[in-house]
């Protein structure tokens, strides 16, 4: 027997609205004021589903179902457990952690906004003016030059969202930065108008999605490196 | 969501298309609690390299970027 | 139960699709964990894509660091001027050698399961 666990939320009315993997009910555990909902599997199950991205998005789709409803921090994909007793017994060690986190995001979900630069694949040479001979120094200040450009990108998006977003983090890398913010349900709907107003200079690649559980605030502030 | 300008693209958490598809199969299995995780790396049947990992709430990146391990971001 | 995923690369018309399916045929039944093997046929390959992955991995937080350093004033001109070719010509040859081996710089962003990517996206 397998146990295919969803998420953990706080206790409270719940509604299943969607069918989840494999077309499996989905029943759900209490324990210590917290919920975890679950699907009941044979294992040789699990492993077929494995192969299935249609049963990773029906996860996914039940997932979204419950985020609709309250605040929820979801399992990886695909975590089991090898019965019901084990799940309480993960919800009563992490009792503590699990409820400081969904107290932190209730009634928010996060939106993700990605910045990248506008180019035709992953591994183009952008900073490379294909001279092979260029200066170690050159190589250096166009690398931090493309990094504060996606940085104050972030900041100017940042900006035309600050009213309705309760918290902001942001990942920076060589070729992108991915901020995540925390937006009340409530004003869910605007925030969403406000991204597709935004204006962008030609250079930049706007990717935004969401709503997703908000897996980026579960702590109180993002770490100093 | 609403439509945008040019260079903006939204993606909704509902698959209706490819872009969305990749979107969400990334999201669902690259984020989320992550309970005895563990990884190995073998080449030819060799166990090569082993890591294990306690309960993570947070995102894998932010637990790993608490001990020194991931890059450094933002100061 | 654990399941293996192929680290050699796979050629196919969309990329991103494909490896949505390798992810996914590398985890595991229980917990969250991921076993990555190379089969006998592809070890070169599967070799190469290990070792070249860890020392871009590398390269890049080096790469961070010296940035880093060089917008917060801690570095000489020289010293600047040499990391920066080091890790330019670290990068070209890194390419090379991949390129060597049939990978493109995709191939070298190992999917680690529950550790996530190997290199930024």
């Amino acid at each position: 027997m397998a146990m295919l666990a969803y998420c953990v939320t706080e206790a409270g009315p719940l509604e299943i609205l969607a069918k989840g993997f494999a077309g499996r009910q989905i029943t759900v555990i209490e324990h210590c004021g917290l919920q975890c909902p679950v699907a009941t599997l044979a294992s040789v199950e699990v492993g077929a589903g494995l192969a299935a991205r249609e049963e990773v998005l029906a996860f996914h789709a039940a997932l979204q179902g419950i985020l609709r409803q309250r605040a929820l921090i979801p399992f990886r994909f695909p975590t089991v457990f090898g019965a019901g007793g084990e799940v309480c017994d993960h919800l009563k060690e992490n009792e503590r952690k699990y409820h400081d986190a969904l107290a932190r995001v209730r009634n928010a979900v996060q939106m993700e906004v990605q910045i990248s630069f506008l180019s035709s694949d992953a591994d183009s040479k952008l900073h490379r003016e294909g001279d092979e001979k260029r200066s170690g120094t050159a190589y250096l200040q166009s690398r931090l030059i493309s990094q504060k450009s996606l940085e104050e990108q972030a900041v100017a998006i940042h900006d035309a969202v600050a009213p309705l977003v309760k918290d902001w983090r942001e990942r920076i890398s060589a070729q992108s930065v991915r901020a995540f913010a925390l937006v009340d349900t409530e004003v869910l709907s605007e925030f969403e108008q406000a991204l597709a107003a935004l204006k962008v200079p030609e250079k930049f690649a706007i990717k935004a999605s969401g709503p997703w559980p908000a897996t980026e605030f579960l702590e109180s502030k993002a770490p100093k490196a | 969501m609403p439509s945008a300008g040019s260079n903006v693209a939204l993606i909704s958490s509902a698959p209706d298309d490819e872009v969305s598809l990749v979107e969400i199969l990334d999201h669902v299995l690259n984020s989320g609690v992550v309970i005895r995780g563990s990884l190995i790396i073998s080449l030819a049947g060799v166990d090569l390299i082993y890591l294990g990992m306690d309960v993570i709430l947070t995102s894998v990146e932010t637990a790993m970027s608490h001990i020194g391990v991931a890059a450094p971001r933002n100061e | 139960m654990q399941k293996s995923s192929n680290l050699a690369s796979t050629g196919s018309p969309d990329p991103n699709i494909d490896k949505g399916d390798e992810q996914l045929k590398g985890q595991a039944a229980s917990g969250t964990s991921l076993r990555l093997d190379c089969s006998p046929e592809n070890l070169e390959q599967g070799l190469a894509k290990l070792v070249l992955g860890l020392v871009e991995m590398l390269r890049q937080l080096l790469e961070r660091q010296a940035i880093r350093r060089m917008e917060g004033g801690s570095l000489k001109d020289e010293q600047v001027e040499k990391m920066g070719e080091a890790l330019m010509n670290l990068e070209a040859k890194i390419q090379e050698l991949a390129r060597d081996f049939g990978l493109t710089p995709a191939d070298l962003n190992i999917d680690l399961g529950p550790l996530g990517h190997l290199l930024d996206k």
